[in-house]
Parts: structure tokens; sequence; C-alpha cells
């Protein structure tokens, strides 16, 4: 069955779109249009984004599993990218970097500039500025850096040799491992629940 | 919120346990993807005109092998000269795959209308079998047009008046009613009895 469309359709503009309403909707909803929430986590005070990252990996992870054994999703017609380590370092930490001061990650910007925030609004800015320097200084300064280190398509499975299924069940025991530890460091700082 | 924080830690664990002692499926045969099907099914190529199966048949075309997907009972009754009887149902049995999956044959399904016969060809070609074609209208476009053809045209003009002509010669050769008399409706009965005035000597023949 899967993919639903061939990479090529023009259908996959309007999946895309129709996915990416969706995706803004509940990503306002569950508060991430506040970039008090989403530094919270940085700072200490609000680990949702934490509960919600990792709930969304394991929820794709189970939901692809799942899929797999229903015979509706294979994994060898399933498009993923080529892991690069080195850039993939390099950009997690200017992306880290931008997550902090500008309280957003490029996802939950949209939605929060669709509801009239101006930080967000701001923050977009930044990240088309942030796109052209991107492009114009890519021959100078990163080409080489984006083209090094590529392992190919690395999946967690295969890499520590233990089967994809049981990499999924370790991941998601350090998820709920992950959720139980900051509910700790919750309850034994007293953190309260912030309303914003 | 505690409990259903819980239920959810729960679910995910269970699935969890579920998916870590299976195995990643495979696809186990080459499938036609449903946009190819797609493609292939408004190909007007993939039909016979009643009049080229009637064509092939009086030319005794080697090449065609004609499956009539209706019941036995149906096919006793009327079927096409070289007809093979494979109910829909019974298509893909083990021991009627031979006739599918092969490369050396046009196969040509029929049935009364176009719809069963449509049906098979659309579950061979998702099974990846070659060369099926299905003949547009089935019996009861065989019937109105190669053994009851009317004189359609209004007025005179070419290209009306060679099919008719065509459809009269193949009706004559298949032992429809040319005259245009309409048998009473229904059933269409196996033209066997009817007097056949071959065209070509060499079919008849053996000794008599």
């Amino acid at each position: 069955m899967a993919p639903i469309f061939e990479f090529t359709s023009e259908w996959n503009l309007l999946a895309a779109l129709v996915i990416g309403f969706a995706f803004g909707w509940v990503l306002e909803r569950a508060g991430f249009s506040t970039s008090r929430k989403l530094a919270g986590v940085f700072y200490g005070y609000d680990f949702v984004v934490i509960k919600v990252f990792f709930t969304a990996a394991v929820t794709a992870a189970l939901g692809l599993f799942l899929l797999n054994q229903m015979g509706l999703l294979y994994f060898d017609e399933v498009w993923m990218p080529n892991t690069f380590l080195l850039p993939t370092i390099v950009g997690g930490v200017i992306m880290g970097i931008g997550f902090i001061m500008g309280g957003f990650c490029p996802g939950t910007s949209v939605p929060a500039a669709a509801i009239g925030k101006i930080d967000a609004m701001l923050f977009i800015g930044g990240m088309v500025i942030g796109i052209y320097f991107y492009s114009f200084t890519y021959e100078w300064i990163w080409e080489d850096l984006r083209n090094s280190t590529n392992l190919g398509k690395v999946k967690m499975g295969e890499l520590l040799g233990i089967g994809e299924g049981l990499a999924i069940f370790v991941f998601i025991v350090i998820a709920l491992g992950t959720f139980w530890l900051v509910d700790t460091i919750k309850k034994k700082f007293k953190i309260e629940d912030v309303n914003y | 919120m505690k409990k259903q924080y819980l239920l959810g830690m729960v679910l995910f664990l269970a699935l969890g346990l579920f998916v870590a002692f299976s195995g990643v499926k495979k696809r186990s045969y080459v499938e036609t993807k449903p946009d190819q099907l797609f493609l292939d099914l408004i190909e007007s190529t993939r039909y016979f005109s009643v009049e080229e199966v009637a064509q092939m048949i009086i030319a005794e075309d080697p090449s065609i092998l004609l499956i009539d997907v209706r019941s036995e009972e149906f096919f006793n009754k009327f079927s096409l000269n070289g007809a093979i009887n494979i109910p829909l149902k019974e298509l893909f049995k083990e021991e009627n795959l031979g006739y599918l999956d092969q490369n050396v044959y046009k196969t040509i399904f029929y049935s009364n209308g176009s719809s069963d016969a449509d049906v098979a060809w659309i579950i061979s070609n998702r099974m990846g079998f070659k060369n099926t074609f299905v003949m547009l209208g089935g019996l009861n476009t065989w019937v109105d047009n190669i053994l009851q053809p009317r004189d359609n045209s209004v007025i005179w003009d070419k290209v009306h008046d060679q099919m008719y002509q065509y459809r009269r010669g193949a009706s004559i050769y298949f032992g429809g009613d040319d005259n245009g008399v309409q048998e009473s409706g229904g059933e269409v009965k196996k033209p066997s009895a009817a007097p056949i005035k071959r065209k070509k000597k060499e079919v008849e023949g053996g000794c008599s």
C-alpha cells in the first residue's frame, strides 16, 4: 500500500497541506505557540517539550511497525534520509542556540505567528535570513561540511545489531525512563506548573 | 490525569514488548502499483471489440485464448467457438493458473456484460499476468452486433455500411439471425443447430 502517493505525484502537495494544517493546529492547542513553554525545558521549569517529542517518536515508531505487521507498509519502500554525522551535530548545536534564544523551533513558530505572536514573526524573519545566509555562503563555508561523514541509511536496530523491534522497545524504555526522571526532578525541586 | 498517564505508559510498554519479539515483514510478491493499475484500467487497448474477436475466431487465430468467466451452466447453453470455461470464482485455482500465467496467448476474458470479465482482468493484472484483455460489452454485445446485426445507418455512409456488411458476414458464419428477428428475450441459445455456411472449405472435412 505505502507510499500512498508516488514521490513524484502532485497529490503530495495536497497531502502536505492537509497534514501541515493538522500539525499546526495540534501544536497550537498543545500550548506550543508559547515561547516560554518551549524555552522552559532548557531552564528547567517545564518539561512538556521533552515528553511530547519522545511521545511523538515512540508513537511514530510503533505506528510504522504495527502497519508493517499488518502488511500495509514496507520499510524498503519508505524513503529515509542518509545520516551525516558531523553536519548533524553542528546543525543541532546551531538550532539549539536558536531554540533557546528565540523560544521556538521552526515548526512551532509558524502556528505562533499565525495567531499573532510578534516574537514568532520576528523568529520567522530570522529564520528566512538564516536560510538566505546558508544558501549564499553554501559553497564557501558549508559544502564540504555538509557532505562529510556520510554513514548511509542508518537504522538504530541495525547499528546496534539487535533488530528493529527490540530497538523500538529499548527506545520506549528510555522514553518512559526520561518521563519518570523529569517528573521526579519536578517533584524534588517543587516546580509548579506554569500558566501562560 | 495520573490514571491516563499510567494507562498510556502501560500501553506503550505492552506494544513495545509485542514489537520487540516480532520481525520486520518484507513484501513477498510483486504487485502492480495502484496508480499503474489505474493507468492500465483507463487504457482502451485492454479491450477487444466483438468484431475483432469474431475476426480472430473466423481466421482461427492461434494466438488467442478465449476464457468464459460465466458459470458452467451458462457456458453449456452458449459459448464462443473455441472458448474454455473457467468461472470467475475458480479462475485463480491452482489448476487454472497455467492458462493465465503465460506469455504465449492473448487471454481474452468475456462474460455476459463486461463487469465479470473486468473483475477477472483487474485481478489478473494485479497478480502481474501479462497479455490479458476483455471482450468489450461481452456476449450481450456479441448477440446485438454479430448474431443479430441491424443496419443502424440513417443515411447511407460508407463506414457504417461496411461495418454492417461485415457484421452480417460474421452473423452468417456464426449462424446468427441476420433477418433481425428477435428471439424471445433472455437466454442466448447455442447456435450449433443452425446451418453454418462456411466460406472456408478447409475447416470442413475429415472422412465422412
